[in-house]
């Protein structure tokens, strides 16, 4: 019996020591690009500031959480953790962009930000771009808006 | 023959991987002008081998691109296209903006 685990611990135990690595590499957040989009561009003339404003959302992918947590358990927990793992993406079932996120009331914030940079409202050459910093488990969802304010 | 057969429909695969796969992601339109006499484009693009990419901030140069086309004036009526053209383990994530200038 010990003989037959032997192969089993040995690839738990690679598994372990690829995972510092993986985490490395997640550790330095990939990038991805959801969305683009450009509003009109008034060029030349007056003054123009630029201006930038962002705002995130921590997101949580549950299904990088449960193939890590089954790396550190014994496999009698694996149908269990399935289990679990089976009915969340139940509830989670639908399009979205990036991983969920508990509330999407982050993004309400950019018009005010807006405003604040630029309290003339007038603006031109906006960017809106829509991406993720990716990391083990978590993610960073971010919406964020480039642009210029006309003095 | 068989082997021969396998081999024949593995390099199919293969060449249809090399030739990529595109997949559009998002378009948006801004309003259209009445008078389109100038066409104005530009393209911006990252090449990220095995999904490494620390930043996206390749997208920054679009505008400018587009308001290097046309000074002096607004340009409107702006698409934008962006999608991601898949290769075997690398893809390349373009961003095409079109619109049209109208002089003051």
């Amino acid at each position: 019996m010990r003989d037959l685990m032997k192969p089993r611990e040995r690839k738990r135990a690679a598994l372990r020591g690829l995972l510092p690595l993986l985490s490395l590499c997640g550790g330095l957040g990939c990038a991805q690009l959801h969305h683009v989009q450009l509003a009109d561009i008034e060029t030349g003339g007056s003054y123009k500031k630029p201006i930038d404003v962002k705002v995130s959302e921590v997101g949580i992918s549950l299904e990088e959480a449960g193939t890590t947590a089954k790396l550190f358990t014994s496999g009698k927990h694996h149908k269990q953790m399935d289990t679990i793992q089976n009915i969340i993406a139940l509830f989670q079932y639908g399009p979205k962009t990036g991983n969920p996120v508990f509330s999407d009331d982050y993004a309400d914030e950019l018009a005010a930000e807006l405003y604040k940079q630029c309290p003339s409202g007038k603006m031109t050459g906006l960017t809106i771009i829509r991406e993720a910093r990716k990391y083990p488990i978590v993610s960073g969802e971010i919406v964020k808006i480039l642009g210029y304010c006309l003095q | 023959m068989k082997g021969a057969l396998m081999k024949s429909f593995l390099y199919c695969i293969a060449s249809g991987m090399l030739v990529s796969c595109v997949g559009l992601k998002t378009v948006s339109i801004t309003n259209i002008p009445q008078t389109r006499e100038q066409p104005v484009n530009a393209k911006v693009s990252k090449f990220i081998f095995l999904g490494l990419n620390f930043d996206n901030d390749f997208v920054d140069d679009l505008k400018d691109k587009l308001a290097a086309q046309c000074t002096n004036g607004t340009i409107s009526g702006i698409l934008t296209k962006h999608d991601s053209t898949s290769y075997l383990i690398a893809h390349t994530v373009t961003v095409y903006a079109t619109g049209y200038c109208t002089r003051r």
